[in-house]
C-alpha cells in the first residue's frame, strides 16, 4: 500500500495511506466524474465572470478534498480533506461577494424579521449563506473533531484497516470502549459532523441557502462533494464496525448477545444504527415537505438534495441494524447505489436549472413558466433527472431509492422502528414526486409571464430564452445518458461493492423479480401508491391547469396555516436565527457593560504600564549601566587633560621641578640620617 | 547525517578542508585588497559562495561524532613553539577540528557572512578595503569555531575583533567612531579576562600535587584540558574569566552596553555580523570552554547564570520598548534573545549531573534549545538588520515614530518585516519559536521558577507587534518630509533569501538538531574519549 509518513513519534502514527476498498473506490470514482463534468460545464457557465482564477482554484481544491477524504485510510487526513470542502464551501457560496445589486425579492414570500437577516445588497447575502454554511458545518466538525479524538485515545491508531488499525483484531478498542461506556457517545460524536456536512436533521439549515453560489457550485457540493462526504464517513463507519465486530466474533454473535458485559459485538452500537436511521427518514420526511411549497428553482433542488440525503443515512442506519443479523451488505449497497445515482441525477438537474437560470435571469419559478418551447433539450434532459428522483422507473432513482424502501420494510416485519422508517420513507417518496412535477409545471409549462417589470427593459437586448452552448449541454448529456441507463450499471456496482460472484444477467433479472414478486411486492406496491397519491394532484394542478393560476390553498383555515408552517421551513431555522440574535445582543450587552470598561481598561492600562515602565527602564540602561561607563572613560579623559596643563613644555619649568625634586631628596635624606 | 558522496568529495580536497576554509578568504582578503573597488565586490561574493558550499559540504559529509579525540574530525595541529629544549616540553599550537556543534555554528557563520556579502551593495567607498576587511574577518570567525586549544581560540576571537573595529568606525554612520573604540573596549577587556583565565588554567593543567611538584605537561589543548579531571574550584575560576569574556559577546547585563552603540552605529552588513554571529561567539564560548570543557564548574554557578539571564532578558525587552531607533530596538531584540542561550546553558549544567533520566532529558533538550536559538536567531536578526537598515533609505530615516504606513508606500519591504518581526517573537512554524519551546520545556524541568521568562516572551510579543503598528500598519502622513518609496528587489533578496532557514527551521528543526543531538549525547554521558 503506497503510503508516506506524516508523524511519526512514540504513540502517534499518522501516515499518509491510501485506503482502496470498494467503497472508496466507487466514492471516488462517482466524484471525481461528476467534478470533471461540472468543471467542464464551468468552463462556459463562468466564461464572463470575473476572478475565475479564485473561482477555479476552489472548485478543484474541493474535488481534491473530497477525493482526500474517500481516498485516505487515516481518519485524521480524511478529516483534513473534510475541512478543505468546508473551506471552499464557504469560498465557493459566497463567491458573488461583490454584487451591488439588491437581493431579488421572492414574489411569493413572506418578510423577514429577524435583524439578522436583512441585506443590503446580494453580495451581502451570499456572503452570509457562505459563512452560515461554514458555520453550521463547522458545529458538526467540532463534534466529529472531539469524536475522532475520543476514539483515539481508545484506539490509538487512526487508521481504518492495516495492521494495529481500528479493524486490526489485535486492537481491542471495541470492548474496551463498549466497557467503559463511551462507544455511543464515540460514534455520536462522529456523526453529528456527517449530520453537519450530509445536512441531516437538526443541521439541515444551510443547504438551502448555499444556493447563492454559482450554480456549478451548486452541483458539485449536491452531487459530487460535500454533502456525499458525510454519507461517505457514517458507511465507512458501518463497514469498520462490521468488521470489527465480526473479526472479534468469528462465530455467531447471536449467542453471546445474550451473555452482557461478557463480550461485546455490535449490538453495543444498535442504538446508534438506529438513531442514524431515525435521523435518515426525519430528514427524508421533513425536507421532502418543505421542497413542495419553496418557490426558489435551485432551493427546490437543494431541498430534494436533502431529503435524498436523509434516505441514504436512513439506508446506512437499517444496514447497521440489519448487521445483526449478519447481513448489513444489502442495505449498504442500495445506499451506496442511491449515492450513485443521485451524483448523476442531482448533478443533470443542477446544472440544467443554471442553464435554465442563466437564460432568464431570476431564480424564482413563479417568474419563470412556458419555456418548453425556448428551452427544447434542457427540459428533455431536466425530465429525464425529474423522473429519476421521483422514482419512476426505468430510471436510476427508482432502483435505488425502491430498495431502501424494501430494506426498511423488512425492518418493519419484526421490529417496530421499521415501521416507523418505513411510513416516513414512504411519506418522502409521495413529496418528492409532488414537488418534482411541480417543479416542471412551474418552469415549462403554462404561459410565459409578461415582462411587467421596468428592471426588465435593461435585459431587453436578451433575446428570448434558448439552450446553453455546447460545453453546458455536453455534460448534461451524458449525465442523462447515465440516469437513463443507469440500472445497467448497477450490478456491476454490486458486483464490486459487496464482492456479489453472481453474473450481471443474474443480478439484473433478480433486482427485476424482486420487484414483482411477493415478499417484494408488497413495498413496492405501497410506493407506486404513494406515488400515485403525490403524482396526481401535482399533475393536475401544475401540469393540466398550468394555465389558470393557482389558488387551490385559501387565505385562511388550517390549509394555510400548513402552507405557511412548510414555508417557514417548520420554524427550525427562524428559531436558530432568533437564538443567535438573542445572543449576539446579550453578547454585545456584555462587550458595553463588561468587557469594554472592565477588562479592556485593565489591558489598556497594563499596556499604559508597560510603556511607562520601559521608558524608566531605558532612562536607567542609557544613564546609569551606560552613564557608568561613559563616566569612567570621561573623567580618565577629563584627569589626563588637567594633569595635561603641566606639560608647559618649557625648559624652565621642568628644569625647576626636577631641583625642587632634588632637593626635597636631598632634605629627605638628611633627615633619615638624622643630620637634621 | 553522512552522505558518502559529501565524504568522498571532502576526501579530494587537495588539504585538509579545515585548513582551506580558512586560507581561502585570506586569499580573498589580499586579491579584494588588490583589486580595489573594480572588482572586490564580486570576489567577495564568489569566496562567500564558496565558503558556503564548503561549510555545506562538511556538515554533509562529516560524522557529528568524529573518530578523533575528543570526537573530533578532521583534526589537524600546527606548533607554534616549544617552551623548552625537550621533546616532553610544552607548546604553543593551533589544533583544529570539528563536532557536530561547530560544523553547525561554521554553517551559520558562512551563511550570514554571505547574506551580509549580498546585503553590502550600499557600501560604495572605500570597497577594495571593506571587502578586505570583511573576508579577514570571516577567517576569523570560522576559527573561533574551529579551534581546540585555547591559544588558537584566542587568536581568532581577537582576530574577528579588529576588522570589526575598523568596519563599524570607518564605514558607519554619525557616531559610529566612537561606537567602535567602545565595542573594542568593552570585547577587549572581555578577552582580557578571558586570556587571563587561559593562563590560569594552563598553569593549574600541571596539576601540582601536594607538595607543589607539576605532575602533568601544562598544556592548552582543551581535549586534553577536559580529560585531566581539574578541581572543580579551580574550574570556577575559570568559569568566572569565560563569563567575563563571553558574557560581553553574548551579552549579559550589565556588559551589553556596547551592543546597541555598534550595532545602530555600523554599517547594515556589520550590524548583520555583529548580531548574526559576534553574539554567537560568547554563545559558543560558554558551550565549548564552559559545558563541554569544565561542566562542574557551570554546573555550580548555573544558578546565578540562569537569574542573569532571565533578568536579561525581561530587561532588555523592557529597553527594546521604548526605542525610537528601528536598530536600536532590533538591537536590544538581540540581547533579549540571546539571553535564552544562557538559559539554556544554566538549565543543562544544572541538569547534566543529576541521576534522574527525566532532568537528564530536560537538560538535553535546553541545550538543543541553546544552538539552536543561536542559528535561529542568527538567521532572523539578520534578517531584522537588513530591513532595518533598508528604511534609511526607503523611508529617509529610522526613527519608529516618523514612519508611517509602510505598507501602503512599500508592501514587499512590509512583507519581509512583518515576516521577520513574527519569527522574531516566536510564532509558532518559525525557528524561534523551536528555539523559546526547547528551551523552556528543559528550563523548567530543572528550575522550576524559569518560567519567568515567560514574561520576556510576553514583552517581546508586545513591543514587535506595538512597532509594526506604528511603522507598517499606520496610515501614511501625507506631509511627511521622507517620502516611502519600495525597496529595489537587489535589496530584497538578501532578506528574502534568509527567509528561507527561518521558515524551513520553522517547520524542520530536526535538520540542525540532528547534526548536534549525537555531541550532546555523548557530553551527557560524561564525554566521549
Amino acid at each position: 500500500m503506497p503510503h508516506w509518513e506524516w508523524i511519526n513519534i512514540p504513540g502517534l502514527y499518522v501516515p499518509f495511506e491510501m485506503l482502496l476498498d470498494p467503497l472508496s473506490i466507487i466514492m471516488a470514482i462517482l466524484s471525481s466524474t461528476l467534478c470533471f463534468l461540472i468543471y467542464v460545464y464551468s468552463t462556459e457557465y463562468m466564461a464572463h465572470e470575473g476572478d475565475r482564477d479564485r473561482f477555479f482554484f476552489l472548485m478543484l481544491a474541493f474535488g481534491g478534498g473530497m477525493l482526500t477524504l474517500v481516498l485516505s485510510n487515516n481518519l485524521l487526513i480524511a478529516f483534513i480533506g473534510w475541512e478543505i470542502m468546508g473551506f471552499c464551501s464557504y469560498g465557493l457560496i459566497g463567491f458573488w461577494n461583490d454584487k451591488r445589486n439588491k437581493p431579488e425579492v421572492d414574489p411569493m414570500g413572506y418578510e423577514q424579521s429577524n435583524p439578522l437577516l436583512q441585506f443590503e445588497t446580494e453580495g451581502e447575502q451570499n456572503t452570509h449563506s457562505g459563512t452560515k454554511a461554514f458555520i453550521v458545518t463547522r458545529i458538526g466538525d467540532a463534534f466529529m473533531l472531539g469524536g475522532i479524538l475520543l476514539l483515539f485515545t481508545f484506539t490509538s491508531s487512526f487508521l481504518f484497516v492495516g495492521p494495529g488499525s481500528m479493524t486490526d483484531p489485535a486492537n481491542t478498542w471495541w470492548t474496551d470502549m463498549a466497557r467503559w461506556g463511551l462507544l455511543l457517545p464515540a460514534l455520536f460524536l462522529i456523526f453529528a459532523g456527517a449530520i453537519g456536512k450530509s445536512g441531516q436533521a437538526p443541521l439541515q439549515v444551510w443547504l438551502p441557502e448555499a444556493m447563492a453560489g454559482p450554480t456549478s457550485v451548486s452541483a458539485l457540493i449536491h452531487a459530487a462533494t460535500m454533502v456525499k462526504a458525510g454519507v461517505y464517513m457514517s458507511a465507512r463507519f458501518l463497514i469498520t464496525i462490521v468488521a470489527t465486530t465480526s473479526s472479534a466474533h468469528p462465530v455467531t454473535e447471536h449467542e453471546i448477545a445474550f451473555t452482557p458485559l461478557a463480550s461485546f459485538g455490535i449490538e453495543s452500537a444498535i442504538t446508534f444504527f438506529i438513531v442514524v436511521a431515525v435521523v435518515g427518514a426525519i430528514t427524508a420526511f421533513m425536507t421532502g415537505t418543505m421542497g413542495m411549497v419553496s418557490n426558489e428553482l435551485k432551493q427546490v433542488l437543494a431541498f430534494s438534495t436533502l431529503s435524498q440525503l436523509g434516505y441514504m443515512i436512513l439506508a446506512i442506519g437499517t444496514g447497521g441494524i440489519l448487521a445483526l443479523d449478519g447481513h448489513s451488505d444489502p442495505a449498504l449497497l442500495s445506499g451506496i447505489l442511491h449515492v450513485v445515482s443521485h451524483g448523476a441525477f442531482k448533478a443533470l438537474l443542477f446544472l440544467a436549472a443554471g442553464g435554465v437560470i442563466h437564460s432568464v435571469h431570476t431564480k424564482y419559478m413563479s417568474k419563470m413558466g412556458g419555456l418548453k418551447v425556448y428551452m427544447k433539450w434542457t427540459y428533455r434532459v431536466m425530465l429525464i433527472g425529474v423522473l429519476a428522483l421521483a422514482g419512476i422507473p426505468p430510471m436510476s432513482g427508482f432502483w435505488s431509492k425502491d430498495s431502501i424502501i424494501e430494506y426498511t420494510y423488512e425492518l418493519a416485519l419484526h421490529n417496530p422502528v421499521g415501521v416507523f422508517l418505513f411510513i416516513l420513507a414512504v411519506g418522502a417518496a409521495a413529496c418528492t414526486i409532488f414537488y418534482s412535477i411541480r417543479l416542471m409545471g412551474m418552469v415549462f409549462h403554462g404561459p410565459r409571464p409578461e415582462h411587467h417589470d421596468d428592471e426588465q427593459h435593461d435585459d431587453e437586448h436578451h433575446s428570448d430564452p434558448h439552450d446553453p452552448g455546447p460545453a453546458m449541454m455536453v455534460p448534461l448529456y451524458i449525465l442523462a445518458g447515465f440516469t437513463v441507463i443507469a440500472f445497467a450499471v448497477f450490478p456491476l456496482i454490486q458486483q464490486i461493492a459487496i464482492n456479489d460472484t453472481h453474473t450481471w444477467l443474474e443480478i439484473m433479472t433478480e433486482m427485476i423479480m424482486v420487484k414483482i414478486t411477493m415478499p417484494g411486492l408488497i413495498p413496492f406496491g405501497i410506493t407506486i401508491l404513494a406515488l400515485l397519491a403525490g403524482g396526481v394532484p401535482a399533475y393536475v394542478i401544475y401540469i393540466k391547469n398550468a394555465a389558470t393560476p393557482n389558488t387551490r390553498i385559501p387565505e385562511t383555515g388550517i390549509l394555510r396555516k400548513l402552507y405557511s408552517f412548510l414555508q417557514h421551513r417548520w420554524y427550525i431555522n427562524e428559531s436558530y436565527y432568533w437564538f443567535v440574535n438573542k445572543f449576539l445582543r446579550f453578547a454585545d450587552l456584555w462587550r458595553r457593560k463588561v468587557d469594554e470598561p472592565i477588562i479592556d481598561g485593565i489591558d489598556f492600562k497594563s499596556a499604559d504600564a508597560a510603556i511607562g515602565i520601559s521608558t524608566k527602564v531605558r532612562w536607567f540602561d542609557d544613564n546609569i549601566v551606560d552613564g557608568f561607563a561613559e563616566g569612567v572613560s570621561t573623567t580618565a579623559v577629563e584627569a589626563s587633560e588637567i594633569s595635561m596643563g603641566s606639560q608647559t613644555g618649557r625648559i624652565n619649568d621642568y628644569v625647576g621641578v626636577v631641583i625642587f625634586g632634588f632637593g626635597l631628596l636631598v632634605i629627605l635624606a638628611l633627615l633619615s640620617w638624622g643630620l637634621i | 547525517m553522512q552522505l558518502d558522496f559529501a565524504t568522498n568529495l571532502l576526501n579530494l580536497l587537495p588539504m585538509n578542508v579545515l585548513v582551506l576554509m580558512l586560507l581561502v578568504p585570506l586569499v580573498g582578503a589580499l586579491f579584494a585588497y588588490l583589486l580595489g573597488s573594480k572588482g572586490a565586490r564580486a570576489i567577495t561574493l564568489i569566496i562567500t559562495t564558496l565558503e558556503l558550499g564548503l561549510a555545506g559540504l562538511l556538515i554533509i559529509g562529516t560524522p557529528s561524532l568524529g573518530s578523533d579525540p575528543g570526537g573530533m574530525s578532521h583534526t589537524v595541529s600546527y606548533m607554534l613553539a616549544r617552551l623548552g629544549t625537550d621533546s616532553t616540553a610544552p607548546v604553543f599550537e593551533i589544533i583544529l577540528g570539528v563536532d557536530g556543534i561547530s560544523m553547525v555554528m561554521i554553517l551559520l557563520s558562512n551563511l550570514v557572512v554571505w547574506i551580509a556579502a549580498i546585503g553590502s551593495n550600499h557600501i560604495k567607498e572605500s570597497q577594495g578595503l571593506y571587502y578586505t576587511f570583511f573576508l579577514v574577518l570571516q577567517t576569523g570567525l570560522l576559527g573561533v569555531f574551529m579551534s581546540l586549544d585555547l591559544i588558537g581560540f584566542f587568536i581568532f576571537w581577537e582576530l574577528v575583533l579588529i576588522p570589526m573595529f575598523f568596519i563599524i568606525g570607518r564605514w558607519g554612520e554619525e557616531g559610529c567612531r566612537h561606537a567602535s573604540i567602545k565595542f573594542f573596549i568593552y570585547t577587549h577587556l572581555g578577552s582580557a579576562v578571558m586570556l587571563v583565565g587561559f593562563f590560569y588554567l594552563y598553569f593549574m593543567s600541571s596539576m601540582f600535587d601536594i607538595n607543589g611538584v607539576a605532575t602533568q605537561v601544562p598544556t592548552f589543548s582543551m581535549i586534553a584540558l577536559r580529560d585531566l579531571g581539574l578541581d572543580p574550584w579551580i574550574q570556577i575560576g575559570f568559569a568566572l574569566a569565560i563569563f567575563m569574556g563571553a558574557g560581553v559577546k553574548l551579552p549579559v547585563f550589565p556588559l551589553h552596553n556596547w551592543l546597541p552603540w555598534a550595532h545602530v552605529k555600523a554599517p547594515t552588513p556589520g550590524s548583520v555580523i555583529l548580531a548574526g554571529i559576534l553574539l554567537k561567539m560568547g554563545g559558543y564560548a560558554f558551550i565549548r570552554l564552559g559545558l563541554w570543557m569544565v561542566p562542574d564548574a557551570i554546573a555550580r554557578l548555573a544558578i546565578p547564570f540562569a537569574i542573569v539571564a532571565i533578568f536579561t532578558c525581561i530587561y532588555a525587552a523592557f529597553t527594546a520598548m521604548a526605542q525610537t531607533d528601528m536598530k536600536s530596538l532590533v538591537a536590544y531584540t538581540s540581547i533579549n534573545h540571546m539571553s535564552w542561550v544562557l538559559l539554556g546553558v544554566a538549565a543543562y549544567a544544572a541538569g547534566a549531573g543529576s541521576s534522574d533520566p527525566t532532568i537528564q532529558a530536560a537538560a538535553n533538550l535546553a541545550i538543543q534549545g541553546s544552538i539552536f536559538m543561536m542559528f535561529s536567531h542568527g538567521t532572523i536578526i539578520s534578517v531584522m538588520f537588513i530591513v532595518a537598515g533598508q528604511l534609511k533609505y526607503n523611508a529617509g530615516t529610522r526613527e519608529i515614530p516618523k514612519i508611517k504606513g509602510l505598507m501602503e508606500k512599500a508592501p514587499k519591504l512590509s512583507a519581509v518585516l512583518i515576516i521577520a518581526s513574527l519569527a522574531a517573537f516566536g510564532l509558532p512554524g518559525f525557528s524561534g519559536f523551536i528555539a523559546e519551546a526547547l528551551i523552556i520545556f528543559g528550563a523548567i524541568v530543572v528550575y522550576n521558577w524559569s518560567a519567568l521568562i515567560g514574561f520576556g516572551i510576553f514583552v517581546t510579543v508586545g513591543y514587535m507587534l506595538w512597532m509594526l503598528n506604528r511603522i507598517v500598519f499606520s496610515d501614511p502622513d501625507a506631509e511627511s518630509e521622507n517620502p516611502i518609496t519600495e525597496a529595489s528587489w537587489s535589496d530584497l533578496v538578501a532578506p528574502i533569501l534568509m527567509l528561507i532557514p527561518v521558515i524551513l527551521l520553522g517547520v524542520w528543526p530536526d535538520l540542525v538538531l540532528d547534526f548536534v543531538k549525537p555531541v550532546i549525547d555523548a557530553m551527557l554521558a560524561g564525554g566521549s574519549p
